[in-house]
């Protein structure tokens, strides 16, 4: 019988970290702003819903040096828990802010990432967070995302070497997504903290953590 | 009620120009059109009926949303792939829901 560190050891392994986000500026987000909410404004690139009353969700994120141990590929999972009557889009990741308001995408595997909702990962982050003794309060839920193909459309799986090229030595990089209403309305979203869960599609690592509106001194 | 033309790409319709219910189209703005108009980059459902036509914002982004919507609702929409030229006179704009 294995020990448990044994079984630890022969688990797959995958590390992302949450952080502060690392680029100020892009879609006009301020520093150390994970939740805004914005009214419609002039459009930028990569923007989904500019034109719409919208909440910007936004982290920062480290992949550290690892050595991917037991991985042959897989895609990158994340699901955040917004109010039932909202929906939330995604952008692609950000490794710096471009021309203006604009982010300049990471590349994987020779395109942007992308993500496609992804219901089968939100129920994984409920029933994780439900392990943590936590429950999704009543009126939210987890709105879930694979990585995907560039149409968006179906689950896009990296790749060993694209993953071991794209993290080098450490990557660090922001997550952009955007909440708007399911029946767009003329009305601004009240900003609300957001629990972000994150994980992948092979390993049992994972990750909770919460967007507040406020970012407090020492966070993170 | 304001009027103006729609012009974009048709990315789906429910529904049957030949019979007298109403038929929604889903289209692609690709210009920005605002403030008369729609923005850059949004998707408009499109009402059509025989006295008049009605278009306004929806959330989508995409043809995943015409996907995932044919999976759960009936009757079917019929996705067109790759989009067509579309252009429609007269349309009164309703950017938001009341």
């Amino acid at each position: 019988m294995k020990s448990v560190k044994q079984k630890w050891d022969d688990h797959p392994q995958f590390i992302i970290r949450p952080r502060l986000p690392q680029f100020p500026g892009i879609f006009d987000l301020p520093a150390d702003t994970c939740i805004a909410s914005h009214a419609p404004h002039e459009h930028i690139t990569e923007h989904l819903h500019d034109h719409l009353y919208h909440m910007h969700i936004r982290y920062g994120f480290e992949l550290p040096n690892q050595t991917l141990r037991g991985i042959d590929k897989l895609s990158l999972h994340v699901a955040m828990m917004v109010k039932v009557d909202h929906r939330v889009d995604c952008n692609p990741v950000f490794v710096a802010r471009g021309k203006g308001y604009e982010g300049i995408c990471l590349k994987m595997a020779g395109q942007d990432i992308h993500w496609t909702p992804d219901e089968r990962v939100g129920e994984k982050a409920t029933k994780l967070f439900a392990k943590t003794g936590r429950k999704v309060p009543k009126g939210y839920y987890f709105a879930g995302f694979s990585t995907s193909s560039m149409d968006e459309r179906s689950v896009y799986e990296y790749n060993r070497e694209d993953l071991l090229r794209a993290i080098g030595n450490g990557l660090v990089a922001d997550q952009h997504f955007q909440a708007t209403w399911k029946k767009p309305v003329k009305k601004e979203i009240e900003p609300y903290d957001v629990v972000i869960y994150l994980g992948d599609s092979v390993t049992e690592y994972h990750t909770f953590f919460r967007l507040p509106v406020v970012v407090p001194i020492g966070a993170f | 009620m304001k009027k103006i033309t729609i012009s974009g790409i048709l990315i789906g319709k429910r529904g049957s120009e030949n019979t007298k219910t109403a038929f929604i189209e889903i289209v692609h703005i690709q210009k920005e059109y605002r403030p008369e108009g729609p923005a850059e980059n949004s998707i408009l459902e499109i009402t059509r009926q025989a006295e008049k036509s009605t278009a306004t914002y929806i959330p989508w982004v995409g043809y995943f949303d015409l996907d995932r919507e044919n999976k759960n609702v009936s009757p079917k929409w019929e996705i067109i792939e790759p989009g067509k030229k579309y252009l429609l006179d007269n349309v009164e704009w309703t950017p938001f829901q009341q």
